[in-house]
């Protein structure tokens, strides 16, 4: 009798924390759907993964049908924005590209700290001037701590550095298998638009930039 | 550079056909079965790149 | 009497040395001599030799075969290159199978299985490899040399204390000075090693190669592995070319820039001193791995190890492997299918400078049939169509 009880009260509020649950993500992706972005977007990376050339690639080449020209600018700094601001071609929107590369880093001799450093001061201006800063982590598991060196968190310190600061969350699946992603967007709030082929993005980047 | 590094190429054959006499020696001299059967074993490499097979 | 026992057990002792060297000996003998078959395909138009592009290299070792696939109609000009490193097989069997049956539609082909010819015959010293692997087809085994990472040092001696790269003067390991892979861009004076890149660099300017492609295998602990290493000038092409595979789902393939700072490695030096695009892919082979249990021809071919797994649930590993290991014929695909993308992607984007390669399998052809099913029969083909490579 105890035990009937027990299994209708799971009954009953099964459905209903389903219910809860779905209504939810529902929500987060509606309103990740209702996001617009504004060009001109600028493309930079926080670790110096090849992220942010894929990206631009989606953006310019024929295959893709994005058509979008963004401003690429691997090492973008607060002062870059300024200078674009005053040169009276304000960005918009910034796509920050999670993930480090050791040896993007190592070649332009530059370590994970100075690129979080960058970031920091990059982001903060950007709130500043009111533009809308994309966090995209778009290169699977290449660029998180499942695929880098034993003690080596640098991917993951660049994703803490942009993802919970960011308007917006751009995340392939393959790359968010714990559901980091997932539980920064719940935490802060931040909308995510999550995506299983490099190709979506051209549907994904088309409606973000109202173009269709 | 290239002249060079023929000479000393050549001084390097010239060393390992004199270390393979000397191990022949005294693998010749010594008294001991081990010291032989070591004598043998280091011999081989020396051998193996005079007559540059390896 | 004493005396006598001690002469008889030293003629005895050196009978059983004296054996092991002829075994040794013969072995590593037919291995330098091993005569591969390559039964030019269709496609194959012009077979030509290195030293056609720089005297320098004539008479030696590694004045090896240009295969020229002409297409049947103009267009850009692809340098496939196998062997820069001959322990990596996937390297040089994935050109093989191009030169073999890849008939150019449009643009031209330019293929070579042998870069380091010198290394082809010669293994790890010390390191008891296999001399040779053998490839099941229709007709029986093709019998292929197994190489090692540097020239062979009966060519190339001696070795310096430091290597000092040729024209960067970055300090490198020594015995780098006979990896292909860093005296590049090389120079006519040079090494055996640095000559043959000079070679190299003179075949790709004179034929105005548009995209060059070096083929690699890494060790599943390197981080560089399953990627295209891509210079600044072909990062589009090589950033549309991952994502194009990796969305295929067939394989993950990913991207890592040519660092400007490490020099003599062909996605660097090639794209700085030519008009070319410089790529370098790399696919898995646990045979590189320190940690590999046996070093036998069987762990060459199929990539399995329980040893290498091991290291993988510890976390060491930049690619996955489990008990069903790395067979070549997976590795041989990801090259032919990503060499295969690169032409298409390319073609997308420079239509009037096509690429366009047909009769060459890609990643799920050559795991269906397997790489014999690809290799001609040399006993069986018009003799003048059989090159010994
Ligand atoms: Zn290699």
């Amino acid at each position: 009798m105890k035990g009937l009880s027990k299994l209708m009260v799971v009954a009953v509020i099964f459905p209903f924390l389903f219910l809860l649950l779905f209504s939810s993500v529902l929500a987060q992706e509606k309103a990740a759907a209702d996001i617009k972005a504004e060009l001109p977007v600028l493309l930079t990376s926080c670790g110096q993964s090849p992220g942010p050339i894929q990206l631009k690639a989606i953006m310019t080449v024929k295959r893709y049908n994005v058509n979008i020209v963004p401003v690429l600018s691997l090492f973008a700094t607060a002062d870059t924005l300024i200078a674009l601001k005053n040169a009276g071609n304000p960005v918009k929107t910034i796509i920050i590209v999670t993930g480090a590369s050791l040896k993007g880093m190592g070649a332009a001799g530059i370590s994970i700290k100075d690129e979080l450093e960058r970031t920091e001061k990059l982001i903060a201006e950007a709130n500043k001037q009111g533009i809308l800063v994309i966090g995209a982590h778009i290169e699977g598991l290449d660029r998180r701590i499942m695929g880098a060196a034993e003690g080596d968190n640098s991917d993951e310190l660049s994703i803490d550095a942009v993802c919970p600061k960011s308007g917006l969350l751009l995340v392939r699946k393959d790359g968010n298998p714990d559901g980091r992603f997932t539980t920064i967007s719940k935490n802060k709030e931040i909308p995510m638009i999550e995506f299983e082929k490099n190709a979506d993005l051209t549907d994904i980047l088309n409606n973000l930039f109202k173009k269709k | 550079m290239n002249i060079l590094m023929s000479i000393i190429t050549v001084i390097y054959y010239l060393l390992v056909a004199y270390t393979a006499v000397i191990l022949i020696y005294n693998l010749i001299k010594t008294k001991t079965w081990e010291k032989e059967a070591l004598y043998i074993i280091v011999l081989l490499p020396f051998l193996l790149r005079l007559f540059r097979l390896k | 009497m004493a005396d006598n026992n001690v002469y008889i057990r030293k003629i005895i002792l050196s009978v059983l040395g004296f054996l092991l060297l002829i075994f040794s000996g013969i072995s590593f003998y037919k291995h330098r001599h091993l005569e591969e078959h390559v039964v030019l395909g269709e496609g194959v138009t012009e077979v030509k030799k290195l030293s056609d592009y720089f005297d320098g290299v004539k008479g030696t070792i590694n004045d090896c075969n240009i295969y020229i696939l002409e297409g049947k109609e103009p267009g850009a000009t692809l340098f496939v290159m196998g062997a820069s490193h001959p322990e990596e097989p996937a390297g040089r069997l994935a050109p093989w199978i191009f030169v073999e049956n890849g008939v150019m539609e449009k643009g031209r082909l330019i293929v070579v299985l042998s870069a380091n010819r010198s290394g082809t015959t010669v293994t790890r010293l010390g390191g008891g490899y296999p001399p040779d692997y053998t490839i099941p087809t229709g007709w029986g085994e093709q019998k292929f040399r197994m190489g090692d990472r540097w020239a062979n040092p009966l060519d190339q001696w001696p070795d310096p204390e430091v290597y000092i790269h040729y024209p960067s003067r970055q300090n490198l390991a020594y015995v780098d000075i006979r990896n292909l892979n860093r005296a590049w861009p090389g120079r006519p004076n040079g090494t055996l090693t640095e000559k043959t890149c000079y070679a190299f660099m003179e075949l790709i300017r004179k034929e105005k190669v548009d995209i060059f492609i070096d083929l690699h295998e890494a060790e599943l602990q390197y981080p560089v592995i399953s990627t295209i290493v891509a210079h600044e000038k072909g990062h589009e092409l090589a950033a549309v070319v991952s994502m194009v595979l990796t969305d295929m789902g067939e394989f993950n393939m990913g991207m890592e820039y040519s660092p400007k700072s490490l020099h003599g490695l062909s996605h660097r030096e090639v794209g700085d001193f030519s008009d070319a695009i410089s790529l370098l892919f790399e696919a898995p082979e646990p045979f590189l791995d320190a940690t590999r249990g046996k070093t036998t021809r069987e762990q060459l071919l199929t990539g399995k190890d329980e040893f290498i797994v091991k290291a993988g649930e510890h976390g060491l590993l930049f690619e996955k492997i489990d008990e069903n290991g790395w067979p070549i014929d997976v590795r041989v695909g990801r090259h032919t299918s990503a060499v295969l993308m690169t032409m298409e992607i390319w073609t997308e984007e420079h239509p009037d400078m096509s690429l366009v390669c047909i009769n060459v399998p890609g990643y799920a052809e050559v795991i269906e049939n397997g790489i014999g099913y690809y290799l001609k029969d040399p006993f069986r083909a018009n003799p003048e169509r059989v090159i010994i490579e």
